[in-house]
């Protein structure tokens, strides 16, 4: 192939891969993509073949003017976004500018725009794929950038009109260009995790593919929730510190609000005013719920989570969360023990929530009677559900405590009624009697519903909460994938001396044989691959770089403490440790420095070898037996002068030999070598 | 472009402070030898550059750095990081590209002031492995002469070129080669990275040799008997006689007897009388365009050696600094060459002015 085919070819390359940046955008259509790539290539056969359309300078300023102020329109009367703007801008402007690429600067200008192409899909995506992108561009960029180099360079300094060899570049020039973008590709990603980070985000990056999501609004009908049963977007991903593998200690339900007014149709959040919670000294935000009885306790449960761009400022934690922290400005809560933002933010974001385990608080031994405590508002029903007060009188005949009350209600409703997604609507009077008298079929909404109003027409406070089940356990990065379709709704009760516990009158997934096909294994490795991408790029942050820092620290110290001792203990059994901590830093760094002159020495050493062939075993005997005579060649003397100096007709004859054999490449014949041997012998009893 | 030594772009500020250029001065006429001292020992053994194109990018990177850090987008920070990683691989690469490059000079023998030398350059790669690309070699030391640059695309790994470049010296004297300077864009055209290879030489520059007319050099006989052809047995030819019987049949003129119809004989001009000394008298005089002046007699003096050791004299040269004696041959010419390459004007007898002068001997 000719050098400027090649050329050519490599800054297509290269402009092809700021299109595919570009294309993750998901600004522009795949029709525009597939018509401006048809362009490209069409102008690629154009170039090769020395055809490429000769627009004047002036016409095609003319066009970038008239680009530019199509661009313009564009922000100002229909996008009105600046990064989608610049997206089709930079597009049309780079197809454009393969019909003219002419001198080197239009191929500068190339490489700038696919560059800001780059730049545009870094500002408007958080997809995995940018990373491969990124790989391509820097091979690409590599490849193209040097040989644009050496046509430059060519052009100058040797022969502007003639071509460059082709066989300037070879399947090995390829190669090593490969390798050259992986070694930059890690070093890459090495700087990355070293630049420092600052806890500063004024214009934080935002996206535009958020999730819609439903019931994590102020009020919620029954049958929000059902559309988005079947729906297998992710919606966060939760990583538990110190649990590997499935085991999760408990059935989580990450909570997301609490509604405390039902009017027979709607849930409603009477107390919705929210409050700017405190921060403590770790830097968490301490939740103003009734749950702060179960702070002191040390079995706490971590939640990483990782939640993607959603719209609702709502931030999810396991049931009795406690708090949370994470790079926020400020948190808000309610008095329902429920995390918000103080508005959505429209872009992943990463945070830490800390609950009580549940296990704990159901532990805790539940007094009989409220003794006017219980927080009147949560006692609230609408008139005419006598036939439900019945229902719940009989179900919790003969129970006692609150608790008990609760678990017999969430223990009938399991056993009598059937989950299914499309509940029929019945001949009851609200939803709550069609579902418990009528269709007795339904979904968490219902279920959840039915047994809040129930607990609330026997006296016992409750509310519905909606959040999500923990969904499904990746094993490659050991976190929880939750997706849209584990929303779900549950009752919290209020009881005496405890406080809130959770309550789940919907059947498990298990028993009602509502389980969604197991995710491919490969589908959960690629999945584990976008949770590391997002968890240590996408938001990657200085509390990372501190974390790093810290294991590093530590890692080291106690590696290094290890051979300390170890080596210690093993040689001096009998000295004291302060002595052995002394003797250390005295010899470990001596012993270091010896290490190093040690290997340059040796480097120098094979360094002198790789230059001049090694000296025949022959004549360094020589040089020996001359030495012990008081011959000594001085470092500087060649072997010529040496010779000379000592005057004896065999080192003359061994000298000539030794020149031979070491620069000329000779191999000394039998008779020869036998020579050899008798002349190194006569120099040795001599 | 200005040049700052340093073997990374973190040592350029340093470097800029070690390696400030000294004020731009004539540089004297005598030969240009290169200062020693302790600027000999700032020297570092890479400099570095950058290219506008090198400026821009670095520009970039600090809008994308700081923009990195106004959004907390960590895809800025990674296409920051591939940038910096760009700048460590195009550090490594040029490194590779100047590494293990030697380069060896054949001068030819003899070298005229004013006039293109072609000198060879031996230029090997001794990598074991790693080829070399977009080399450009130029000569260290540029004061006082010129010399083309050389420029070498690709040095496999072990393999070596000879390139032939012309050397200009505008003035005679002694000049000092200090070694060359090969200097690198490769790969990314970003920056320029040169090395010094010291290839000391010293070249001894012949005065340019000024055409001398035949009558102007007669003209400038002291006595003027050199100038008389005299008969005897040399080898150039006097004149045609009539052939008599005592001559030697040998020296018959062929050609002349056909024309004539009668026999004729040739005449040759006796060798032992061909001598000639040139006296430069290199006087000192204090007048303005003295200087030019003493350099045209060199010249002078140059052009005449050479006519007379072209037209078969002994010549010699006599100077207040030198005395060679007479000699025939090119030989003899280039060791008066060589004095006058080296002459200076000495302090003398005020009587004596600046002058040339050729005497029989």
């Amino acid at each position: 192939m000719r050098f400027s085919t090649y050329f050519i070819l490599i800054s297509y390359l290269m402009a092809g891969t700021g299109l595919l940046a570009v294309s993750l955008t998901g600004i522009i259509s795949p029709a525009f993509l597939i018509a401006i790539s048809g362009i490209a290539v069409l102008s690629f056969f154009l170039s090769i073949q020395d055809k490429a359309l000769h627009i004047s300078r002036l016409v095609w300023n003319g066009l970038a003017i008239i680009i530019l102020a199509a661009g313009l329109a564009d922000y100002l009367l229909v996008s009105r976004s600046l990064i989608e703007v610049s997206v089709r801008f930079l597009t049309i402007l780079m197809v454009a500018k393969l019909f003219d690429l002419r001198t080197n600067r239009d191929y500068a200008a190339l490489y700038i725009l696919t560059f800001f192409q780059l730049l545009a899909a870094s500002a408007a995506t958080v997809n995995l794929s940018f990373l491969f992108v990124l790989a391509l561009y820097i091979l690409t960029g590599i490849w193209a950038l040097t040989l644009f180099t050496l046509k430059k360079d060519w052009e100058e300094k040797a022969s502007p009109h003639k071509e460059m060899a082709k066989n300037i570049l070879g399947p090995s020039f390829f190669l090593a260009t490969a390798g050259l973008a992986l070694l930059s590709l890690i070093i890459t990603l090495s700087l990355f995790f070293v630049i420092p980070r600052m806890e500063v985000g004024f214009f934080s990056q935002q996206t535009a593919d958020t999730i819609r999501v439903s019931g994590f609004s102020d009020k919620i009908d029954l049958g929000d929730i059902g559309p988005i049963k079947l729906d297998p977007t992710i919606v966060m991903r939760v990583e538990l510190p110190g649990y590997k593998a499935s085991a999760a200690p408990i059935r989580l339900y990450f909570r997301g609000i609490a509604f405390d007014a039902y009017n027979g149709a709607q849930w409603r959040q009477t107390m919705k005013e929210l409050a700017p919670l405190q921060r403590n000294q770790e830097g968490i935000w301490r939740a103003a719920s009734d749950n702060q009885g179960y702070a002191t306790s040390s079995a706490i449960l971590t939640q990483n989570i990782l939640l993607e761009p959603i719209e609702t400022n709502v931030l999810f934690a396991a049931s009795n969360g406690i708090g949370v922290s994470g790079n926020f400005r400020m948190i808000m809560g309610d008095r329902m023990g429920s995390f918000y933002l103080p508005a959505p933010s429209y872009s992943r974001i990463e945070y830490t929530a800390y609950s009580i385990l549940p296990s704990l608080a159901a532990s805790v031994k539940p007094k009989e009677g409220y003794h006017g405590k219980a927080p009147r508002q949560y006692l609230q029903v609408p008139t005419g559900l006598e036939n439900i007060y019945n229902l719940a009188r009989d179900i919790t005949a003969g129970r006692k405590t609150p608790f008990d009350k609760a678990a017999a209600i969430e223990g009938y409703l399991k056993k009598n009624y059937r989950y299914t997604l499309t509940p029929g609507k019945g001949a009851g009077k609200n939803p709550v009697e069609d579902f418990l008298f009528y269709t007795k079929a339904g979904y968490c909404e219902q279920y959840a519903t039915a047994m809040a109003v129930m607990l609330r027409t026997i006296g016992i406070p409750s509310r519905l909460v909606t959040g999500f089940l923990p969904g499904e356990w990746n094993n490659f990065g050991n976190y929880l994938i939750i997706r849209q379709r584990d929303a779900h709704s549950w009752v919290e009760a209020y009881m005496p001396g405890t406080g809130w516990a959770t309550f789940d009158p919907t059947p498990s997934a298990e028993t009602v044989g509502g389980i969604p096909p197991a995710t491919p294994l490969i589908a959960l490795y690629i999945d584990s691959i976008r949770w590391r991408w997002n968890r240590y790029i996408i938001n990657y942050s200085f509390r990372d770089q501190l974390r790093l820092a810290r294991a590093l620290e530590e890692k080291g110290r106690s590696l290094l403490s290890s051979l300390r001792w170890s080596a210690l203990s093993r040689q001096l059994p009998n000295v004291g440790s302060r002595q052995k901590k002394l003797l250390f830093s005295f010899v470990a760094p001596i012993t270091f420095v010896l290490i190093l002159i040690a290997v340059m020495w040796i480097a120098r050493k094979s360094g002198d070898k790789a230059r001049w062939p090694r000296i025949p075993r022959f004549y360094k005997d020589a040089l020996t037996f001359l030495a012990k005579k008081g011959k000594i060649k001085r470092p500087g003397e060649t072997a010529l002068e040496f010779a000379k100096m000592v005057n004896r007709e065999e080192v003359m004859a061994l000298t000539d030999i030794y020149y031979h054999v070491r620069f000329g490449g000779y191999e000394p014949t039998d008779a020869e070598k036998a020579q050899i041997e008798a002349y190194v012998t006569t120099m040795r009893r001599a | 472009m200005s040049y700052l030594s340093a073997p990374l772009p973190w040592l350029t500020a340093f470097a800029k402070l070690l390696t400030r250029k000294k004020p731009r001065g004539k540089q004297p006429a005598s030969p240009p030898f290169t200062k020693g001292g302790l600027g000999g020992l700032l020297i570092l053994p890479r400099t570095l550059s950058f290219t506008k194109e090198g400026k821009r990018f670095i520009a970039i990177l600090f809008v994308i750095g700081i923009a990195a850090i106004n959004t907390g987008n960590n895809l800025l920070y990674l296409i920051v990081a591939m940038m910096l990683s760009i700048i460590v691989i195009s550090g490594i690469l040029s490194e590779s590209t100047l590494r293990g490059i030697e380069i060896s000079r054949i001068l030819p023998t003899h070298i005229f002031a004013k006039r293109p030398a072609a000198i060879r350059w031996g230029i090997a790669n001794k990598k074991r492995y790693f080829p070399s690309f977009s080399l450009s070699i130029d000569e260290l030391s540029q004061g006082g002469f010129s010399a083309e640059s050389g420029y070498i695309i690709k040095l496999l790994a072990g393999d070596s070129v000879t390139q032939t470049r012309f050397y200009t010296f505008p003035q005679r004297g002694l000049y000092k080669l200090e070694g060359f300077k090969i200097t690198t864009r490769f790969p990314f055209g970003f920056f320029r990275k040169g090395r010094r290879l010291p290839m000391a030489a010293n070249m001894l520059v012949y005065p340019n040799i000024k055409p001398i007319r035949q009558g102007a050099a007669h003209g400038l006989s002291k006595s003027g008997d050199w100038a008389e052809k005299v008969k005897g047995l040399g080898a150039n030819l006097r004149s045609i006689r009539d052939y008599t019987f005592m001559d030697d049949s040998r020296i018959i003129h062929w050609k002349s007897t056909a024309k004539t119809a009668r026999l004729m004989a040739k005449e040759f001009e006796q060798e032992g009388k061909k001598r000639v000394e040139i006296v430069f008298h290199n006087t000192l005089a204090e007048h303005p365009g003295f200087k030019n002046e003493f350099e045209d007699k060199v010249e002078e003096a140059a052009g005449i050696a050479d006519y007379f050791i072209r037209t078969g004299f002994e010549v010699g040269f006599r100077s207040l600094t030198a005395d060679l004696p007479c000699k025939p041959g090119k030989e003899q010419l280039y060791r008066i060459l060589k004095e006058l390459a080296l002459i200076e004007p000495v302090a003398g007898d005020k009587a004596l002015p600046l002058t040339i002068e050729v005497i029989s001997r």
